[in-house]
């Protein structure tokens, strides 16, 4: 088959688009072609959160409702599902930390009724200190003042601790209900090409998506929902910059002491910056919590194959005694039962200040993944736009990823609503512009923000030790910077 | 006779020696190379006379009288000492090229067990290096130690870190041979603590460097990005 | 193109300002008028004053070679006509402002004159409440792109739904009752292009249905336009192709009205100012129509 620079493409080598790929060839259809692509409006490559809920907006708004959608996804969806009954004594090894806003979001669309509210923890205040000098601040709405006067009927709730298969499984449960959108999940897609110039029609600046079953569908717009290696944004030619922070973060689900020290009612959420990196213990229903351990690769491998009974030592230990003590510990293969009972004694602790007791740890949940940090160079391109991870990835230690992913699929649910409004084609640059404005600048703010954050509390002496206690202790004394910054971790809203 | 012969060889040798060849004078380069063999840095006769006065350094120190007893051990009259218009500083010059041309033999890694040799000049030989009429060519030797060093230490960088390396290097260099002067501990311990101490600093900053222009680059970018993201065309 | 030319203006600026203190002399209105007075030729002839046709029409021949030149970069989205991009959807709101007073759920029948590119005639058509969209156009270069254009949409290329035609407004045949007239006529940015508004309206209203809106957009004749359209917008920050805006052939909101209260069976009308800011986009201005850009609606009665 004859392969050649098709019209379309000289066209976008001339286009001042500095990011567009140069060259994509394709190959011509021959003319009794079985494949002639399937036309659709919106096209969504990945059913992760951002992903679901971009769909679940766009079928949920009038203006959107009648484009013709559908959704690409490798794993089988209703496989993973949670189910309604699940048992409250274990919980998944992958939470998120939901803002309001996103909440709010999840409402608006009509999500939110969809959850299994049992699973869901919202907390109410979070406990954060530096592991070296102690200092320390607590965020909650009782000691935050806002600027200006404090709105009644604010809520209490910093944030929803909420399993990501909760998540997931209340966005499909909404698409259910909602309908029309085509689901072709457990199925890859094979390759993204560029569609011909053909008599009828012109869709060489259509991406045409074969999926692994053989179907073609002709996309006027491509959603990358699809991770943090996305091919979407491959076939874009969108570079995405960052850097590895040589850290793998530790997760397992845990079960406590006690419900907190605050009671059932008022929950709370720890983090103690140490300097391989923040040791994380967020509150799920009942006793359990959720922990997230920044640290270095070899100690995570370490982490992970200790017995059940060393790992809990482990994780108290991380909370409970001093730096060194922890790098001593840290260097022992097996026995840190004991080693941690015996050092334990010897380090006052205020019980209160810290999470309660770890007793134990959930079988086969003790996991991890690498933490880097990624920012795509743009969200969009011609009949193509990003969300998610697809577009960022972020350190976790301020829980802002996954609302990131809604935050975006909510504009990118306003762009496209704008556009159908004003007849634009949802596809060209010009209709996606605002979506690229709205995002951009502030996930790259959070990005930095979090980035520095890490950088920041890596340092294990010297005077930026002490400086940075200095600036944490004087952020807790003044009560509406604090109420600042805990509404803008909140989304702002 | 023989003496006026010998002065004779010897002032032709020092003549030969002052009109080097002209792709000599061109081939003259800072730095250690494969593709340049450098010329020896003494010609034969200064070369027979130092190496004598050497020997006598422990005694007489860095000192003309070592040179007058070099001269006559290597067979010369006592006025040769003039082919050395500077003196003491040439013996100390000679000390720290030969020591550093030996040091590849004498390159020692960690883990080998032994102890690494000692270099070092003393007090003296630093304020005759120290006077300002010497300081060029004492900060030339310094630079080709410091090249020296890196080269053997597997040094392969082709950027402006080249440079950087060898300057703080140099730097280290300098710092401990002055703190070695005063250093009263057995075996110079302390200044192999101080000179530990000093790599380390460099080492961090180093990362650090390197940390601080990723992050640069980054932000660079990122920057760029968001202001095209709000329309501008750059 | 035919170049800006400095003196033309300096005349017409003078008679302005000749007419307005003279206008301001004999009413004591208060207000400074930012508008002079001097009125666009609305007779029957085009004047001499620019390049008249052989034919006698409305069609400049100079406008067109201008056009038929920025063609190929119609559609780029940074090109030279991305002023007429941002400004698509302020034209959709106040197409809905002006129907709001009478609303129906039918679907609607339009026709687009002067449509360049396709712009406004493609969104019109995407549009769930556009039954067909009819967009005329004497340039055939821009044509030419406008039909490449569509044939990358395939909901444009359902049978009916969008036509391009070649020609100018005179030999446009005249709908022969009202259901073949249109529910909607729009001229965009194309008043301030002809020889002769007068004789140009002229031709279009009979192609406007009883109880259909004729929407246009143009730009005001007075010192602020000058400044933003002609010099700051062409010479200074480039964003118009230079020699697209002609001072002289700008027409005021007055004018039109005034000539739309003397024609038989046309009521009510609507005007709005918008403003293009550099970096936000076209924003409504109230009051913009006396001195800038504006869009005018007007109805034919039942």
């Amino acid at each position: 088959m004859p392969i050649r620079l098709s019209p379309g493409t000289s066209r976008l080598l001339s286009s001042r688009l500095p990011f567009w790929v140069t060259i994509r060839l394709y190959r011509r259809f021959a003319s009794t072609s079985v494949n002639t692509p399937e036309v659709y409006d919106v096209v969504c490559v990945g059913g992760g959160p951002a992903g679901l809920s971009l769909l679940s907006g766009l079928k949920a708004s009038s203006v959107t409702s009648s484009l013709k959608v559908a959704l690409i996804e490798g794993q089988d969806l209703l496989k993973n599902r949670l189910l309604k009954d699940a048992s409250l004594e274990s919980f998944s090894n992958r939470c998120s930390s939901l803002t309001p806003a996103s909440v709010k979001n999840l409402q608006e669309i009509g999500a939110w009724r969809h959850v299994n509210t049992a699973r869901v923890q919202p907390y109410q205040e979070m406990q954060v200190w530096d592991g070296v000098t102690d200092a320390r601040i607590s965020f909650d709405w009782g000691t935050a003042r806002s600027i200006g006067p404090r709105n009644p009927a604010q809520p209490t709730t910093i944030a929803y601790m909420i399993e990501n298969v909760n998540t997931t499984s209340m966005l499909l449960s909404r698409l259910e209900e909602l309908g029309g959108v085509d689901m072709m999940t457990g199925t890859k897609v094979s390759s993204i090409e560029l569609g011909t110039d053909g008599e009828k029609m012109d869709l060489s600046s259509w991406p045409i998506l074969t999926l692994s079953n053989g179907k073609t569908l002709a996309a006027r717009l491509v959603v990358g929902a699809d991770g943090a290696n996305s091919p979407v944004r491959t076939f874009a030619g969108i570079e995405a910059r960052g850097f590895d922070y040589n850290r793998h973060g530790v997760v397992a689900s845990l079960k406590l002491d006690g419900p907190g020290w605050g009671g059932p009612e008022h929950k709370i959420a720890y983090q103690r910056f140490l300097p391989t990196g923040p040791i994380a213990m967020l509150p799920l229903p009942g006793n359990m919590a959720t922990l997230v351990w920044s640290t270095t690769p070899e100690r995570a491998a370490v982490l992970k194959s200790l017995s059940q009974a060393d790992f809990v030592a482990m994780v108290n230990a991380g909370f409970r005694l001093s730096t060194t003590d922890l790098e001593y510990l840290h260097t022992l293969s097996s026995a840190q039962v004991d080693e941690f009972a015996w050092r334990e004694k010897h380090t006052p602790v205020n019980e209160q200040a810290i999470p309660m007791r770890v007793v134990d740890v959930q079988a086969g949940t003790v996991a991890s993944f690498p933490l880097r940090m990624r920012h795509a160079n743009t969200y969009t391109g011609e009949r193509v736009a990003l969300v998610g991870d697809a577009a960022h990835t972020i350190h976790p230690l301020a829980g802002q990823g996954l609302n990131q992913g809604q935050g975006d699929a909510a504009a990118l649910v306003r762009t496209i609503s704008h556009a159908v409004q004003t007849g634009q084609d949802i596809g060209s640059t010009l209709a996606l512009e605002s979506y690229n404005s709205e995002r951009y600048a502030e996930n790259n703010a959070m990005l930095g923000v979090c980035d520095k954050l890490h950088r920041l509390y890596s340092v294990e002496s010297g005077p930026i030790v002490g400086l940075r206690s200095l600036g944490l202790r004087a952020v807790d004394a003044m009560g509406p910077l604090k109420g600042f910054f805990m509404s803008r971790a909140a989304g702002g809203s | 006779m023989a003496p006026v012969r010998l002065s004779n060889s010897l002032l032709g040798t020092f003549r030969a020696a002052s009109i080097r060849p002209a792709n000599a004078w061109r081939q003259k380069c800072l730095y250690h190379s494969y593709d340049y063999t450098e010329s020896p840095p003494f010609p034969p006769a200064e070369s027979a006379i130092l190496s004598s006065a050497y020997n006598h350094v422990p005694s007489h120190g860095f000192t003309i009288d070592a040179l007058k007893l070099g001269t006559r051990d290597a067979g010369y009259l006592d006025v040769s000492t003039n082919l050395f218009p500077r003196g003491a500083f040439d013996l100390v010059s000679y000390h720290l090229v030969t020591q550093r041309l030996a040091l590849k033999d004498n390159v020692q890694f960690p883990g080998d067990g032994e102890q690494g040799k000692r270099m070092g000049v003393g007090a003296k030989a630093l304020a005759i290096m120290a006077q300002p009429t010497y300081i060029p060519a004492s900060l030339v030797e310094l630079a080709k130690l410091a090249d020296e060093i890196w080269f053997l230490a597997g040094d392969q960088s082709v950027d402006s870190s080249w440079y950087t390396k060898r300057a703080s290097l140099s730097t280290i260099y300098s710092a401990t041979e002055v703190f070695m002067t005063q250093d009263k501990s057995a075996n110079f311990t302390e200044t192999e603590q101080f000179l530990d101490s000093r790599l380390e600093d460099l080492m961090k900053i180093g990362r650090f460097m390197g940390a601080l222009g990723e992050w640069g680059n980054y932000t660079g970018h990122s920057t760029i990005n968001v202001l095209r993201s709000k329309g501008m065309r750059i | 193109m035919k170049p800006y030319n400095p003196a033309v203006a300096a005349r017409s600026v003078r008679q302005c300002i000749s007419q307005t203190s003279r206008r301001m002399i004999q009413q004591r209105n208060p207000t400074i008028r930012l508008a002079p007075a001097s009125s666009r030729c609305f007779s029957s002839t085009p004047t001499t004053q620019h390049n008249p046709t052989t034919s006698g029409g409305t069609v400049d021949p100079t406008e067109v070679s201008h056009f038929n030149a920025l063609a190929s970069s119609w559609w780029d989205p940074h090109g030279p006509s991305r002023l007429l991009h941002l400004m698509n959807p302020l034209r959709h709101s106040f197409i809905a402002q002006c129907r709001s007073s009478s609303p129906s759920s039918q679907k609607l029948r339009c026709l687009d004159v002067g449509c360049g590119g396709g712009i406004f005639a493609e969104s019109a058509a995407r549009l769930p409440n556009t039954l067909s969209v009819t967009a005329v156009d004497p340039t055939p270069e821009v044509l030419r792109i406008a039909e490449g254009h569509k044939r990358r949409d395939p909901v444009l290329m359902q049978p009916g739904k969008l036509t391009y035609l070649n020609t100018s407004i005179e030999d446009l045949p005249k709908p022969a009752s009202d259901t073949e007239a249109y529910d909607i006529v729009t001229l965009f940015e194309v008043l301030e292009h002809v020889n002769a508004p007068g004789p140009f309206l002229t031709h279009l209203l009979p192609h406007v249905k009883p109880g259909g809106w004729l929407i246009l957009s143009t730009i005001a004749r007075t010192w602020t336009s000058w400044v933003v359209t002609n010099v700051v917008a062409e010479d200074v920050l480039g964003i118009v192709p230079k020699g697209t805006h002609e001072w002289g052939k700008y027409v005021n909101e007055e004018e039109l009205r005034g000539w739309f209260g003397k024609q038989e069976g046309w009521g009510e009308v609507r005007s709005l100012g918008v403003v293009y800011v550099p970096g936000m986009g076209w924003r409504e201005v109230d009051g913009g129509e006396r001195w800038g850009n504006y869009f005018f609606g007007v109805r034919r009665e039942v």
